[in-house]
């Protein structure tokens, strides 16, 4: 398990780079506006994170059901064999996304817009 | 191909299907990134590099992932991006252990492109770009899983010197 100097080299550098873009991307700190909930590429909903509500979207396999609150927003329920989406719990920061697979259903938190929000 | 190749790479194949099932039951963030793995089928994959050659290594983990599909998942988006992290993952081995760095470079190296080459094609497959703003915690974790894998894989190798 020889490790020489050009291994070191590598993987400090790959961690050290790493590092530094999350140190960039967590400058960003403040909660998103507005959640994209997309369906198979295609643009559902643009959600205001700022209102309180439940929102009934229908995946592949069947329906998912997704709460926004505090600014967050999650899914509630949704109808697949292991639900990963649901356990994934809700997410608020700009860029963060819920992927659920099965049901080809995607919630992104929009970047800092400065546009209003069309619900 | 003589038969005891033949039977080794069963077993192989094999054991590299198992493994990946196994830790597919294990779940990182639950979810959130596609096919986030810990990596232990490339204990297997890494092994056949080794030991035996680059051919075998990328025909081996095409068949895993086929089977794995043909057992599991289907052979839906996950088939599809399980597939080129794979074929990705062996070709950066592959040249990294061309580029004569140690095993555990190797290991983290197959790791990363495994991950990046899932991921990719996920935002491609999803349009859904956001993803790539995880590719630093990717790299990370994918450093801290690939070098374990490698220490387990080099132990394997010496060990199994005489057997296989």
């Amino acid at each position: 398990m020889f490790i020489n100097k050009k291994d070191k080299i590598l993987i400090i550098s790959l961690l050290l780079i790493s590092l530094f873009s999350i140190l960039i991307l967590n400058l960003n700190q403040k909660q998103g506006n507005i959640a994209y909930v997309y369906h198979d590429n295609k643009l559902l909903k643009k959600v205001d994170l700022n209102i309180n509500k439940t929102y009934t979207f229908d995946g592949d396999k069947g329906k998912v059901i997704v709460t926004v609150k505090n600014k967050k927003i999650k899914v509630d329920k949704e109808t697949s064999e292991y639900h990963l989406c649901s356990k994934m719990g809700y997410i608020s920061r700009p860029h963060e996304t819920i992927i659920c697979l099965p049901n080809k259903i995607v919630i992104e938190i929009g970047g800092n817009e400065v546009d209003t929000v069309v619900r | 191909m003589d038969i005891r190749k033949t039977i080794n790479f069963s077993m192989l194949l094999a054991l590299s299907v198992v493994l990946s099932i196994f830790e597919s039951l294990i779940p990182i963030i639950n979810g959130s990134i596609p096919g986030l793995k810990l990596g232990f089928a490339n204990i297997v994959i890494l092994f056949i590099l080794y030991r035996y050659k680059f051919k075998d290594a990328i025909y081996l983990s095409i068949l895993r992932v086929i089977l794995v599909a043909l057992l599991r998942t289907g052979f839906g988006i996950n088939f599809i991006f399980s597939l080129v992290g794979a074929i990705l993952s062996v070709s950066a081995m592959f040249i990294f252990k061309k580029l004569k760095f140690s095993i555990i470079t190797v290991s983290v190296m197959g790791s990363i492109f495994h991950i990046i080459g899932q991921i990719i094609t996920t935002i491609i497959l999803l349009d859904t770009f956001n993803l790539i703003y995880y590719l630093p915690y990717l790299i990370i974790f994918s450093v801290i899983t690939g070098f374990i894998i490698g220490v387990i894989t080099n132990e394997i190798l010496e060990r199994t010197k005489e057997i296989i």
